[in-house]
This record gives C-alpha cells, structure tokens and sequence, in this order.
C-alpha cells in the first residue's frame, strides 16, 4: 500500500514537472527578460524564416528586457495552435498566420481587437505617425469583422480590426525575359497578344506555359473571373442573389478563354501528370515561357540557381480579355490589366498570450519599414508597410502596384470556402484536367457552367456557407 | 477485523482491481474517454477551436452519405487496400519463398536490400517516387524513353489506375516488413515436413501449397489484418506523393478527413464530420478485420 502511495505521488510529481518544466526553462535560461512565443506560419530554413530570425535578433537588441521565442510550425500553424487555445495553457503571444487564419481565431474570441494598439505611436524609426498610417488601409479593412458574424453557438464577434497584414503576395504572371528577348516578344496587354505570343513561343519550340497538374491551375479562373465579372458580383451568384454562372456571358467568356489555352497545346509536355514543384524548375531551367503563380515563386525558386543565359524572371499584370465574346454583357472592367490581385498574410496578437506589452512592442518594431525592408530583401516578400522597398526581383510586380486602380483582396475562400471546398474544386478539377472528357476530350465550357450552376443551386438551398456542416 | 480487511483487500476481487487501478485509468483516461468524446464531437457541428459545440444529431453522418467527396474516398481507399495488398502479399511471398529456399544464395543481402525501403520514412517514399514519376526528368520515364518507349504520364488523373502508381510506391516501401513477418512463420516450420515431401516426390509448388501455405495460416492472417488497419488508414504516402492539393482521384479517408477538419488553407474547420467520418472508418475497419478473423476461423496452428 506504501509502495502504491509512493508510485502515485511520483507520477502525480511528474505530471507537474512536465507542466511546469517549460515555463521554469524559460526563466533559468533568460533571466530577467520577459519571453515573447511567436508562432510562426513559417518553416525552418524558409527565406522567410531567416528574415525573422534576423529581425528578432534586431529587436532583443534594442529591447533587452525581451527574448522572442519563435516556434516555426510552418503552414499548418493554427492546427498546432489550436490544443494551446484550447486549454489555455502556453499560448502564444503573436501569431503569424496565412489566408484566413485571423479570422477563427478572431471569430472564436482569441484575437485580441487591435483597434486601439493601432492609434498608438509607431516605432521611434517612424516617428511622427501612428502604428494605423504604417498600413495601407485597403489592407487593413481586409481584417475587420462587421459584429454581425454570427459564431456557433451564441456568440457575435464584436465588430474590430483583428489582424494587422504582415506581407503581400500578388499573383501575375511570371515569365521568361530571355525567351521575350529572343524572339524580340512585347509585353501582352491583352488576351488576344497573349495568345499570340505563345503561339510564336510554341513555334520556336519553347512551351509557352509551364503547369503542375492544377496546383496553380484555378488562379486562371480566379484572375479572370474576378477581373471579367467583378469580385461582388461572383459573391452574389455564389450566394444566388446575382446572374447564373450558365446564363450570364461574362462566366463562359472567361471560361472559354481558359478552354483556349488547352486547345492550342500552350502547356508543357507532361503537365498532366506533374507534380509541384516540377514545372517551377523545368521553367527556370528555360524549358517554359510563362508561369501562372504568386509572388512567392521569386523565394521557392532562390535555391535553383538558374543559369542567366536562359533564365531571367519577369512579371507582367493580366492581359485585358479581348478575344471572347461577352454577349453584351459588360465586363467589369473587360479584363482590368490595371487591377492587382493582393493576398496577405497577418500578424495576430492572441488574448491567451502572457506578454501582451512585448508582443505590442514587437508589433510595433515588425510594423517599420526597415523591418518590412528586411523581408523584402531576405524572405522575398512584398512589404505590407506603406512606403518600404519591394524585392528587386519583383521591380515589375511594384510597378503593378504603384499603377493599380483596383487591388483584388477577396479570395472566394474569404467569403465562401465550403462553395470552394466542395462544389467548385472538384468540378473545375474534371474541367481543367478533363477528368471527365466530352468534346475534344474535354469538358464543354456550356457542360460545366451546367453542373457549376446546378452544384452551387444546390449548396444555396441547402443553406449556403451556413448550412453546410 | 484487521485481517478481515486484509484479505478482502489483498486475497480476494480488491488486489486485482488495485493492480489493474493504474493500468485501467490510464485506457479510461486515454483510450475509452477520447471514443466517446469522439462520437459526441461526431454529432455535433463544432469548429474544432470554440470551447462549445452544437448538437446536430446525426446531420453529419447524414451528410457523409450524400457526399460525393466522401464516397469516392472511401472507393479510392477500397482500391488502395486491395490492389495494395495483392501487390504486397504477392512479392512478399515470392520474396520470402525464394530468401528461405536452402540452395538461395547470398540471403542477408537480399533481405536487407528488400528491407531498406521500410528505413525510408512515409514522406521521403512519398517525395521519391513524385521525383520517379516525373513527367520528363523521372527516372522511370527516362528508362522508358532510353527503350524507345513515349513518356507516360504516371500521376495524370485521368488515366483509371492513377491510384496504382501510389499502390506501386507502397509495395516498394512496405513489401520488406510483410516479407520479414511471413519469412519468420516459413523459418518456424520444422524442415522435416519438407523433408518428409521431398521423399515422397512433392513438387515446389506442391510443398507450398500443402505445407506452407496451411502452417502459416496464423502469420498470414496477422500480416493480413496489420495491412487491413494500416493501408484503411493510408495518409502520409498518399499526401506527400499527390498533395499537396490532393484531386479527387487519390483522395483517400484519412486525407479528406485531414482537408475538412483543421483545413487553415482553405478556411475550412467541420470537425463534426471529419470527426464521423474517422469513426465510418474505425467502423469499417472492425468489420473488415472480424471479418477476416471469421474467415480464418482458429488461427492458432499447431505441430
């Protein structure tokens, strides 16, 4: 019986060292400094990674009284996150997130409101404004609740800022300088040129589009949908208050444009069967002209090392849709070669967290735009800070920028992620991929507008984003 | 008194349940109590981060039946368990067959150079043979290509058996461990059953049949059930060779639960479903390995 005792009290000792052990590590190996967890959408070794890294060595520098613990879970980082939220125990005081992370979190009630900690003073280094003016506003409206989101069961999110953007990805298309350059190519301004363009490329024996599969294959569609038909008025066919995707014109106009590409045999040999990240070296070693893909692609293809005597990265905004007859209809405007696509990735300051104060402070310090520089110059990124110097590798994407008449923010995932999940990605899959063949061994556009209007019908009646469960 | 209690305590049912005391609240704690959380989680809509969930009856197995998602992984899983376990079993046999032949040479070499892809972890196998696969730099078509054969394009969705090119990779990965498991039943054998076979004119083929086969019937029916749990289950090989979005021809159980549970890339988080689902499939998986245990009947064979 003694024994017993003895044994329980050891395992019910263990139990607590193991909950303890951290929290205690932490103030034996950093004494007199109050520890920041950062966790990070970032992996090791990432260029991104490396750019924090340098950044957190900055700030524990300036601000000795803190020591930053980045825990580098990598894309999946609100799932290892979620345990932590949960039970309260060990949260992370800023989190780095991607796409829609912020908006769990702020929906469940673990983000804190930024509202306030944004009229605050910026970094000394950008003195003389507050921390809101280090942002361009149309980012930041990208990360405000209305109040009115309802949260299973019984909550409302109250209406707020939640996340500030901690950096910028644009999707255009990428392509190959050398290849332009020899067969003295012009930049397209419209479909029809594009069209042309790889026509000539085809011909000269290079292959004008370089594709995995359909891992990049829906930004097609996402480009031009949005650029043809309008961001609000694809959310409102989505939700069944506006024009059916197999009755309004701009839909199979876009769809058609897509359709063309195959017809012609514009993407690499093999493209079918694979597999990312093949076509984003087979581009860099000059084998493909143009690659579909976010600015991403400048840090993914660092290590490639490509020869510069057939490889030089360029970048051009989406041509203006020229070729396809909308019917009448007006497209919105036909094309926009003037309007940049803007995905962000946010930084989000978790209420469970311990060292509130550090984590506004290294807000404050990230929010710079030296800060912001570093990014760009080490991890590739597109700085998310008003005035801070983009990648020179992206010189043509800032361009874009600078020139922009409308910035895309609204992925359909924001807004409809089950309609993306279950019925558009499997069917534009078959429509892409011609997993379900028809005429020329694809599907017709008229075929998928069809079932695409049908599926989503469905998904209305059945109660739209809500109704799914 | 004293005594009384004593017995009672340490002579009768009391000791064996203060034995069992830890080892039983550990299962409660981790095994039992997660099954049923799990089965409430499954009957509510619950994003997996909120504190609370709504009860939702059975809406999500409901909606299970009418996914056309849902359907085809478990189809695909279906194919990926039977072609796999043919494959599997197959070279597996024939592996430990010829490594437990008395006149095969040069044995342990074989035998490790056919265990070493088990080293491999499930994502190395997986980002290895999407590198053989490769439409134009893969080493398999550069074989072909080097024969005077076209490319093929082994990971295309819209051949039938792109399944099979992830069955391939699992036969090569996991064909050394079912190999090792039967070669330790053959080795088990007496030899003078072979002996006795040999004297009376049983061919290769006969020996096989009527001895082996019938005396590993044990070992078979535990490599048969380990395959059945671990190949109903597959994951990591599946995602790491045809994700990292992974198209509805390869789509598997396990991954499609993994997309719809805690999906942050895809701002999707249905841990309701995802959690009936996992439950459709520890359910399918008992009833597959019943009923193997049934089809097997007494599986202890004795000498």
């Amino acid at each position: 019986m003694r024994a017993f005792t003895i044994l329980s009290a050891l395992v019910a000792g263990c139990f607590l060292l193991t909950f303890t052990l951290d929290v205690s590590q932490r103030k034996l190996t950093y004494p007199n400094k109050e520890t920041i967890i950062y966790a990070s959408m970032w992996a090791p070794s990432e260029p991104m990674q490396q750019a924090y890294r340098e950044l957190f060595d900055e700030f524990e520098k300036e601000y000795p009284q803190y020591h930053v613990e980045a825990r580098w879970d990598g894309r999946w980082v609100l799932p290892a996150v979620r345990p932590r939220l949960l039970t309260g125990s060990d949260v992370p005081d800023l989190l780095a997130g991607e796409g829609e992370s912020w908006r769990i979190l702020a929906e469940e009630g673990y983000a804190l409101q930024l509202d306030d900690v944004l009229k605050t003073a910026a970094h000394p280094d950008d003195a003389g404004q507050n921390l809101r003016a280090a942002y361009p506003e149309a980012f930041l409206e990208r990360f405000k609740l209305d109040g009115t989101t309802p949260v299973a069961p019984r909550k409302t999110a109250a209406a707020g800022l939640y996340a500030v953007p901690s950096g910028v990805y644009t999707t255009c298309i990428f392509y190959n300088k050398r290849h332009y350059a020899k067969l003295g190519l012009k930049l397209p301004k419209t479909w029809s040129e594009f069209l042309d363009n790889c026509e000539k490329l085809k011909q000269a024996g290079f292959a004008p589009i370089a594709a995995d599969r359909d891992v990049y294959a829906g930004m097609w569609s996402d480009f031009l949908l949005r650029r043809a038909v309008g961001e609000d008025t694809l959310k409102d066919t989505i939700e069944g208050k506006g024009p059916a995707f197999d009755v309004d014109p701009r839909y199979r106009a876009v769809f058609q444009a897509i359709r063309d590409l195959h017809k012609a045999d514009y993407h690499m040999h093999g493209w079918e069967g694979s597999k990312w990240p093949a076509a984003q070296r087979r581009w860099t070693q000059g084998e493909a002209t143009h690659l579909i893909c976010g600015s991403w692609i400048v840090r993914e293809t660092l290590n490639y090392n490509p020869s510069s005597d057939v490889f030089e990265m360029g970048a051009f905004p989406v041509p203006a849709l020229d070729t396809v007859d909308f019917g009448g209809a007006k497209a919105e405007p036909l094309g926009d070669p003037h309007g940049v696509d803007a995905g962000l990735t946010s930084h989000i300051i978790l209420k469970g967290g311990r060292c509130r104060t550090g984590a506004i402070e290294l807000l404050r310090f990230m929010s710079r735009r030296k800060s912001a520089e570093v990014l760009a110059k080490v991890g590739k990124d597109i700085p998310a800070v008003t005035g801070a110097k983009f990648p020179v590798e992206l010189e043509e994407v800032r361009e874009s920028f600078q020139s922009a008449t409308t910035i895309y923010v609204k992925d359909v995932g924001t807004y409809a992620p089950k309609w993306a999940k279950f019925i558009w990605g499997d069917l534009y899959h078959d429509f892409f991929m011609a997993s379900e063949p028809g005429e020329n061994g694809y599907m017709s556009v008229d075929e998928f507008l069809k079932k695409l209007q049908a599926k989503s019908k469905a998904y209305q009646d059945a109660g739209g984003e809500e109704g799914i469960q | 008194m004293r005594a009384d209690l004593k017995t009672r305590l340490y002579g009768g049912k009391g000791m064996a349940f203060l034995l069992l005391a830890p080892a039983l609240t550990l299962f409660l704690l981790f095994q039992a109590w997660p099954c049923l959380d799990a089965f409430w989680v499954s009957l509510c809509s619950w994003t997996g981060f909120s504190p609370e969930a709504r009860f939702v009856g059975a809406e999500n197995y409901v909606n299970l039946a009418h996914d056309e998602r849902f359907l085809r992984s478990v189809w695909n899983t279906v194919v990926f368990v039977f072609l796999g376990g043919v494959g599997h079993f197959l070279f597996a046999f024939l592996f430990a067959f010829a490594l437990s032949h008395p006149r095969f040479k040069g044995k342990k070499f074989f035998q490790t150079m056919i265990f070493f892809p088990a080293f491999i972890s499930v994502a190395g196998v997986g980002i290895l043979w999407a590198c053989l696969y490769e439409s134009k730099e893969g080493l398999l078509n550069q074989l072909l290509n080097a024969v005077g054969f076209d490319s093929v394009t082994w990971l295309d969705t819209k051949n039938t058996l792109a399944l099979g090119a992830i069955v391939i990779a699992s036969v090569w990965a996991g064909v050394g461990s079912q190999m090792i498991v039967l070669l330790a039943g053959i080795k088990r054998i007496p030899p003078t059953y072979y002996e006795a076979a040999r004297i009376d004119g049983a061919s290769e083929w006969q020996t096989f049949r009527m001895i082996t086969l019938p005396l590993l019937k044990d070992v078979i029916y535990v490599a048969l059930a380990l395959w059945l749990v671990g190949g109903l289950q597959v994951f990591g090989l599946v995602q790491a060779l045809a994700g990292p979005t992974i198209p509805l021809e390869f789509e598997t159980v396990s991954t499609y639960q993994y997309a719809i549970s805690f999906n942050a890339r895809d701002n999707i988080y249905m841990m309701g479903r995802g959690t009936a689902m996992a439950l459709v499939l520890a359910g399918i998986i008992v009833m597959v390995v019943g009923g193997l245990r049934l089809f097997f009947g007494k599986r202890e064979v004795e000498y």
